[in-house]
């Protein structure tokens, strides 16, 4: 019992998921129509589109790095991927594979730029956060490309009542990050890279094949996420994920993943970018003005971390206390 | 690295103004938008296709060239660019002008200097009196929020009407300008409907087709006696695909909004989106164009256009001509 109590407190997403759970429960009492599947349904839509930025750029911290370029990436793989199909009458699989590798080329080019140049990602992603953003525009000259009409979809992101095919997709990918994370090498030598590059290398850990695959993931999955809300809104706009890239950071740190890199989790990313969302639909349904709502939003998102921190601590304080008895 | 930055900014201008510099007359338009503002591109092929029948003409070659903020939204560096260009020296500036008292200085500067300068999509909240740009092209902000709504009213349903209004970017003086106009017009229709319960909010419904269409739908399902929504821009069409997930059939909420593109036209088509607001870019882009060769040329004045009032149902997209200019980009 103490030991799954410890393993439940060592989790990094846990205070996230605290957090997520009294909202939950105070802001049902406050207003009735919160906790209603329609309103879960609207939540869970767009869910699984941020749920995977974030987990790219999650698991990309834990390896020590970031990457600011995620939100212009999840609009180059779109249209890509619309174009191939509309205006080249690509197959769909295909014209998705290659949006998607278009996306891993993007993070493969910040990889080389951070690595090889020993540049702060900070840095190279800013550099092809514009970059991106202009390819995308560029290839699309200027106006979103045509969305093919009677293009079937379904098998991505069609609706199964409440939601939609992508939810099973997130979470399918969830779980083989989560799995890779935590039960294989390849795993534990992110978590090395990220706590300590000199030390993880003088293990014989190839740090630089380590942060290259992250990166090549990290924009995968905001490629892939970028596709996934295309296909769902149908319409392949160029301003796709504008600004997505603080949100995803932001869910990943509420998340529990470190700034410092070393430490977080692929549930921690899921769970972050619910509270997130969740606290969003809550100032909406609030009705906090319009001119208030980013201050509102601001605040809660302070008020996330800090309980964040809190039960952290709390939780490292009740672990060290168990572990001395 | 700020300082770095602009002075990679400012070179970029000095390199594009000069290189323009070598037509008879150089041409700028100065936008406070980046490049995936696609309401700028309509813009952008409005001033190319003014430059490119001026180049026709055969008599004088022209220069034409819209230059785009790096930092998609940021009045301080598009001050730097109009700066950069008043300062090298131009034979016509357009320019957005969406900030009230920021570009006052410089485009007197400008006009002492006996350049043309004049503003177009947005301009001063006081028009000619609280700027000296010498014209205007594009759409009185305020007045067409307060059309947009008018024209949906007829439609509201009898009882109780509760609106929603999504001001995309609170702050930017576009944005609160159709807004504000929206309400003058709800107050107006309360006034006039003192017998029936007319209520609004405002939310920032956000800049982003997904995440707006999250938030109105987040709003509805918490308030289901939503009359109708209004949009700030174009991004409110993104509430059509989870309107149908949450089992509303078209028309069941209003939608009003602005411009035409794609996303809108097709949630007009599937009865999601009932009015927008044509602001016709194409006009903003060829007009000032037109204006400044003519007063270089000939010495002819400037002159105002209101190229926004074009209000578009359902009904007015359908024809085949329509579509096809969409698909050239000058219905935009």
């Amino acid at each position: 019992m103490k030991n799954n109590i410890k393993a439940l407190l060592s989790r990094p997403e846990i205070s996230a998921l605290a957090i997520t759970l009294f909202l939950i429960i105070v802001f049902s009492f406050v207003n009735d129509r919160f906790l209603n599947s329609r309103n879960f349904m609207v939540i869970l839509a767009a869910y699984p589109e941020y749920a995977l930025v974030a987990l790219g750029v999650t698991i990309l911290m834990i390896s020590g790095e970031f990457d600011l370029s995620v939100g212009s990436v999840f609009a180059v793989s779109p249209i890509v991927t619309v174009i191939l199909v509309g205006n080249y009458e690509y197959n769909q699989y295909w014209a998705i594979l290659l949006g998607l590798l278009s996306a891993a080329a993007l993070g493969f080019v910040n990889a080389i730029l951070t690595l090889l140049f020993r540049i702060p990602s900070f840095i190279t992603t800013l550099g092809m956060l514009f970059m991106a953003r202009s390819i995308a525009i560029g290839i699309s000259g200027g106006f979103p490309p045509s969305f093919p009409k009677n293009w079937d979809t379904g098998w991505l992101v069609g609706r199964l009542d409440m939601l939609r095919v992508s939810v099973f997709w997130m979470l399918g990918i969830a779980i083989v990050c989560h799995f890779i994370l935590k039960k294989t090498n390849f795993g534990s030598w992110i978590f090395a890279t990220g706590e300590n590059r000199q030390a993880a290398n003088d293990l014989g850990i190839n740090t630089f094949a380590v942060k290259t695959t992250c990166f090549i993931l990290c924009s995968t999955l905001a490629g892939f996420a970028g596709i996934i809300q295309s296909l769902r809104i149908k319409t392949a706009i160029t301003s796709l994920g504008m600004g997505l890239e603080l949100n995803a950071i932001a869910a990943a740190v509420v998340g529990g993943a470190s700034l410092m890199g070393g430490l977080g989790s692929a549930m921690g990313a899921l769970v972050g970018t619910f509270l997130l969302q969740m606290i969003d639909n809550i100032l909406i349904l609030s009705r906090v003005d319009g001119n208030w709502f980013k201050f509102g939003l601001g605040a809660m998102i302070i008020v996330a971390v800090i309980l964040n921190t809190f039960t952290k601590n709390r939780a490292d304080k009740i672990r060290l206390k168990e572990d001395n008895e | 690295m700020k300082i770095l930055k602009n002075l990679i900014v400012s070179l970029a201008i000095v390199f594009f103004v000069s290189n323009a510099s070598a037509a008879k007359y150089s041409f700028s338009i100065v936008s406070v938008s980046d490049t995936s503002n696609t309401f700028w591109q309509g813009i952008q092929k409005g001033m190319d296709g003014a430059c490119e029948m001026i180049n026709a003409w055969g008599k004088d070659e022209v220069d034409c060239i819209l230059v785009y903020n790096q930092e998609n939204g940021s009045i301080p560096m598009e001050l730097r660019t109009v700066e950069t260009i008043v300062a090298q020296g131009t034979d016509g500036l357009a320019v957005h002008i969406v900030e009230d008292t920021m570009f006052d200085d410089i485009i007197q500067e400008c006009i002492d200097k006996g350049m043309i300068c004049l503003a177009t999509n947005v301009d001063d909240s006081e028009g000619s009196s609280g700027n000296a740009r010498l014209s205007m092209t594009g759409q009185d902000l305020y007045q067409a929020g307060y059309e947009l709504v008018k024209g949906l009213a007829p439609q509201f349903p009898d009882g109780d009407v509760h609106v929603l209004m999504g001001l995309s970017a609170p702050g930017q003086s576009w944005a609160e300008a159709r807004i504000n106009g929206g309400i003058k017009y709800l107050e107006e229709y309360k006034a006039a409907n003192s017998g029936r319960k007319v209520t609004w909010d405002t939310i920032d419904s956000g800049m982003d087709t997904s995440l707006t269409g999250q938030r109105i739908c987040s709003y509805i399902q918490g308030a289901p006696e939503t009359t109708a929504y209004f949009d700030a821009g174009f991004w409110g069409a993104g509430a059509g695909t989870c309107l149908r997930d949450l089992g509303y059939k078209p028309g069941e909420l209003l939608m009003g909004m602005f411009d035409i593109v794609e996303i809108v036209l097709d949630e007009m088509r599937q009865g999601y989106v009932h009015l927008t607001v044509d602001q016709q870019p194409y006009y903003q882009g060829f007009l000032p164009i037109l204006q400044m060769y003519f007063m270089n040329k000939y010495g002819l004045s400037a002159f105002d256009v209101n190229t926004g009032k074009a209000l578009l149902y359902p009904e007015d997209i359908m024809s085949a001509d329509f579509q096809k200019f969409v698909d050239m980009g000058v219905r935009y």
